[in-house]
């Protein structure tokens, strides 16, 4: 069997691999994405003190850290038992809804664009953002980087800093935000809801409007027929902070709705010996290997689930992109994982209009935002929908607080089987008689990066880039050709 | 105005020797005393996040370690021209040090016109770790010294 390697990813942080086996007529027999794992973190959380983990977790990562902090803030409140007042938990929302429009601009432009814009088989000297800016103009790079920045700087007010936020407590937040600060807030707000109106506008003129990449979208390539979950509020619709989680199976009808905190009902892990990272599966519907369809219990988190499993959004804009998302690609659920792009952009006008909704609530700078814990800790579970998917923190403590065990399921965990298929599916569908490009292999790479996944590396060693290599092996395993767009310099 | 000189420590406080920026970082503070001239950061950010942090200064001293095949703990000065040139400025999150510079630069950001970096060479695994391999925290005083050192020569007219 020839082995084909793309390795480590682009376009990532951390570092990954994909590595395809070739038969030996050159199809693809089989592909696998790995995805290493930060080694011995939940080892590193036990014996501290878990009112401390809500600073620690951001740190697993420099992608999701607003979504590492909420989940673990939430987390730590199951574990005191305590209930934050509700002018914490807008806070909250209000600081994670705008980690999401930081994070799902930073995706769209600066990974899922340039596809699209400069065209998936381009050179990857122009394959990039600032070939993108090359080509959409300057005026459209600096409203990207002025509205990643405003996003930014909603972090840090009410963060604490924007990187690595430290204003979770348990049972609240460290402080409250005075007027100034909320019309500070309410003003970006405005802009960034007109910000994400302009990105859906460059996707409608970039993307649907391009026959060739609708179809591309649509083909059956990029298609994989799973369960999908997500979690919605008390009406159904998509919500990113809080609510039950809600399962539907690949013809869209909902096979289950839980609380976060039940969710060992429901998801088991399975682990293969290729590879760090588990799979989770459903658990009433089994492992059955990396296939899809209903006999599967392999499912997928993140924006296109999000959408699927959701009645529609909360917002009115949002509404309305929604319900064109559905009857341009045929109703739900929707299954072509390239259009885990147009959702995240739905999400966008989402997260942007729920940041200026809650800019203007009039409890949103009442000066209550903390709930003094006093029951005895011992353990709790915490939820949110990080940019990436469902994202579940665990913690047992001992009776003084102290931790025990941690679990995370992360978003891109969540999403591991799913994206191994899609990453099969594609290159089956652009590597034909063992032979293989950059253009051809970006297909390949494409179909991952759609799910928007994070390597969970958080180391950022010079020189900050990775390089892409292929070794395409003969069928005794010696390289017979060796690819690399980099390794010249 | 101050703080037109910006030292940078860049690192990951839990991923082992990879938060040799940061110990390096907090050396030089400790050297230089109170200098209304030279601002001295830690950073766990990478990426365009640099640009929140390195925009309105003259001149960034950027310390960082490198994963260069050196053997671990060899200390490196670096022009920016010595990393591998960036056609690839691909990712927001990854998009390096050098990319975020050109990037800002583009977009008419006011960007350092002098860039250093001092390197500490490293290798392992990615594993959770507070502290420092023995020989990657004996290169933590050389490599102060070396900012010290770079920060005498840009400084100097």
């Amino acid at each position: 069997m020839k082995r084909l390697t793309i390795d480590p990813i682009t376009r990532l942080e951390g570092h990954g691999r994909i590595e395809i086996f070739l038969d030996d007529a050159g199809k693809v027999a089989n592909a696998y994405l790995q995805i290493p794992e930060l080694r011995g973190f939940e080892k590193f959380c036990e014996g501290r003190p878990v009112e401390e983990l809500p600073r620690i977790v951001p740190r697993i990562c420099g992608v999701c850290p607003g979504a590492h902090h909420m989940a673990s803030s939430k987390a730590v409140d199951a574990v005191y038992h305590v209930d934050p007042p509700s002018t914490a938990k807008k806070l909250r929302e209000l600081f994670y809804a705008a980690h999401m429009v930081h994070s799902h601009t930073a995706h769209f432009f600066a990974l899922a664009a340039p596809d699209f814009v400069v065209g998936p088989d381009a050179p990857v000297s122009e394959r990039n953002i600032l070939g993108l800016i090359a080509k959409v103009g300057l005026e459209a790079g600096k409203e990207v980087i002025k509205h990643r920045a405003y996003a930014q700087e909603i972090q840090a007010l009410i963060g604490g800093k924007a990187t690595h936020p430290v204003c979770g407590l348990p049972g609240g937040m460290s402080k409250a935000i005075t007027e100034e600060e909320r019309k500070d807030i309410e003003a970006k707000a405005k802009s960034m809801v007109e910000f994400a109106r302009f990105s859906l506008k460059v996707f409608d003129d970039v993307v649907l409007a391009n026959k060739a990449y609708v179809d591309l979208i649509l083909s059956d390539t990029y298609t994989i027929k799973t369960y999908y979950m997500g979690l919605v509020d008390a009406n159904g619709k998509v919500n990113f902070y809080d609510g039950q989680i809600r399962v539907i199976d690949p013809s869209g009808a909902e096979v289950a709705k839980f609380p976060p905190a039940n969710y060992l009902e429901f998801v088991a892990e399975h682990v293969e010996p290729w590879t760090y990272l588990k799979f989770p599966f459903l658990k009433k519907i089994g492992w059955k290997g990396l296939v899809d369809g209903k006999g599967s219990g392999v499912y997928s988190v993140a924006p296109l689930a999000r959408l699927n499993v959701a009645d529609g959004m909360a917002t009115p804009l949002a509404q309305e992109a929604y319900e064109r998302f559905f009857a341009t690609l045929g109703g739900k659920p929707v299954h072509a994982t390239l259009a885990n792009h147009w959702a995240r952009l739905v999400e966008l006008l989402y997260a942007a209009e729920r940041v200026l909704e809650l800019s203007r609530d009039p409890e949103i700078t009442n000066p209550k935002v903390r709930t003094i814990p006093t029951a005895t800790p011992d353990e709790g579970i915490g939820v949110v929908e990080a940019p990436r998917g469902t994202l579940f923190h665990h913690y047992q403590t001992d009776e003084r607080g102290m931790v025990k065990k941690v679990n995370l399921i992360v978003g891109t965990g969540n999403n591991n089987a799913a994206m191994c298929m899609s990453v099969k599916k594609a290159a089956q569908g652009v590597i034909k008689d063992g032979k293989a490009t950059p253009g051809l292999l970006n297909m390949v790479e494409m179909a991952f990066r759609a799910y928007d996944p994070c390597m969970s590396c958080a180391t950022h060693s010079l020189p900050g880039r990775m390089p892409l290599e292929v070794v395409i092996r003969s069928p005794g395993g010696e390289e017979v050709e060796r690819l690399s767009q980099y390794l010249e310099e | 105005m101050y703080g037109k000189t910006l030292v940078l420590g860049l690192g990951n406080p839990i991923v082992g020797d990879d938060a040799v920026g940061l110990h390096v970082a907090r050396e030089v503070r400790r050297l230089l005393g109170d200098r209304p001239d030279i601002e001295v950061q830690e950073c766990c950010c990478a990426g365009v996040a640099l640009l929140d942090t390195v925009t309105g200064y003259d001149t960034l001293v950027v310390v960082d370690a490198v994963r260069s095949g050196h053997p671990r703990g060899s200390v490196l000065r670096l022009d920016p021209q010595d990393l591998p040139k960036q056609p690839t400025v691909t990712d927001m999150h990854g998009i390096g040090l050098i990319g975020a510079l050109e990037l800002g630069r583009r977009v008419g950001l006011d960007m350092p016109s002098k860039v250093r970096i001092v390197a500490i060479a490293v290798d392992g695994d990615y594993e959770a770790s507070e502290s420092l391999s023995d020989e990657v925290g004996k290169a933590v005083p050389e490599a102060a010294e070396q900012v010290l050192e770079e920060l005498r020569c840009t400084l100097s007219p």
